[in-house]
């Protein structure tokens, strides 16, 4: 969601506006039309001195009846679940295997966290599949249901670590931790060229920002900066 | 553009109308307001309320708006407000014209076969 909604409808109360917004971005309506319903909203609203929910009642209703009619982005699940592959595995392969690397020793570790590795995998590809119900849920639970799923998903995930019993697995580190490296460069590359990421919500008046694809290259360099600097620190920190 | 005045037996004298019946009614209805020239949509629903259609909701009013556009029959423009927002008008397009012209003659038939039909002298059989 962008912040620029606050200022396209200031006749609509925010919390309106907002689950307006997350219910046509959760049907892939494209920012630009999400941003030209809102303003309509907005005037609406203006001339008839009512507020969002008396003239259309509930948000999510009323961005279900008009979705149909509005442009959305085409659904490429295939490319989305091979970013969303390649950015974990490439996070995960650099963060383990820098440090052996570095050290010239083999990457060394026990069937549990790799166990883990791969159900993180998992959950990344059914969360990118995920249909809208599920994701529907997460935008309008409370903080302590979303706080309980997530534990309990991490706890599913932590637990082959602790649980399995240790049979340590060994692999070459500089292969791994080139291979890591180019997943993450290549995964930065997919996620930039998704054109939802710069698909910011954006008035009937409002032209394209120039720094939009700036933002979106930066945010698909946001990942694989932490992982190298994860990657570093247990490098130089770890004993 | 002129307004038309509303029929004697319009609201608020009687309950509203059902919903059902509406939805029938309103896309040809919208149309015809912008038959008399282009305009947005809060001015719309004061116009159907104004002919004795009742309260329209935005809610109602705008995805029949959009789809009036998908389907061609109507353009949309945004013009800046005087002082306040801007708004979004809505022009019938040739093709909506047309439509309405067609389907205004149709509805006439219907809707003096249902008059007929339900007003008739009732015959035990």
């Amino acid at each position: 969601m962008s912040s620029d909604s606050t200022s396209l409808a200031p006749h609509v109360t925010p919390t309106w506006r907002d689950a307006f917004v997350v219910e046509l971005r959760l049907r892939d309506v494209r920012g630009d039309a999400i941003g030209d319903a809102l303003a309509e909203v907005d005037a609406h609203c203006a001339d008839s001195g009512q507020d969002a929910m008396t003239a259309f009642g509930d948000p999510a209703g009323y961005a279900g009846g008009l979705a149909d009619v509005l442009p959305t982005h085409r659904r490429t699940p295939v490319r989305d679940v091979v970013a969303v592959v390649l950015q974990t595995a490439g996070v995960m392969g650099t963060v383990w295997s820098v440090r052996p690397w570095l050290r010239g020793e083999p990457l060394t570790a026990s069937t549990g966290p790799v166990v883990t590795a791969a159900l993180c995998l998992v959950v990344a590809v059914v969360l990118c599949l995920a249909p809208a119900r599920p994701l529907r849920w997460f935008a309008r639970a409370r903080w302590w249901q979303v706080a309980l799923a997530g534990t309990g998903m991490t706890a599913v995930v932590v637990a082959p670590g602790a649980l399995l019993p240790n049979a340590p697995l060994t692999a070459p580190s500089a292969p791994l931790a080139a291979v890591s490296v180019l997943l993450l460069a290549v995964g930065a590359v997919t996620l930039f060229l998704d054109a939802t990421l710069s698909d910011e919500v954006r008035g009937p008046a409002d032209a394209p920002r120039p720094r939009a694809r700036l933002r979106a290259a930066l945010l698909s360099a946001a990942l694989p900066a932490v992982a190298l600097l994860v990657a570093a620190a247990l490098a130089l920190l770890l004993p | 553009m002129p307004r038309r005045t509303p029929p004697p037996d319009a609201e608020p004298l009687g309950p509203p109308w059902p919903g059902e019946w509406l939805r029938g009614v309103l896309s040809l209805c919208t149309l015809r307001v912008l038959a008399d020239g282009p305009t947005y949509g809060y001015d719309i629903a004061q116009r159907l309320a104004d002919a004795g259609l009742g309260d329209i909701k935005g809610g109602t009013l705008y995805p029949l708006l959009g789809r009036l556009h998908a389907a061609g029959l109507l353009d949309e423009e945004w013009r800046p407000g005087d002082g306040g927002p801007g708004r979004k008008y809505y022009a019938l397009t040739d093709a909506g014209r047309t439509h309405l012209h067609h389907e205004a003659v149709r509805w006439a038939r219907f809707a003096e076969l249902t008059q007929t039909f339900v007003t008739d002298q009732e015959a035990p059989r």
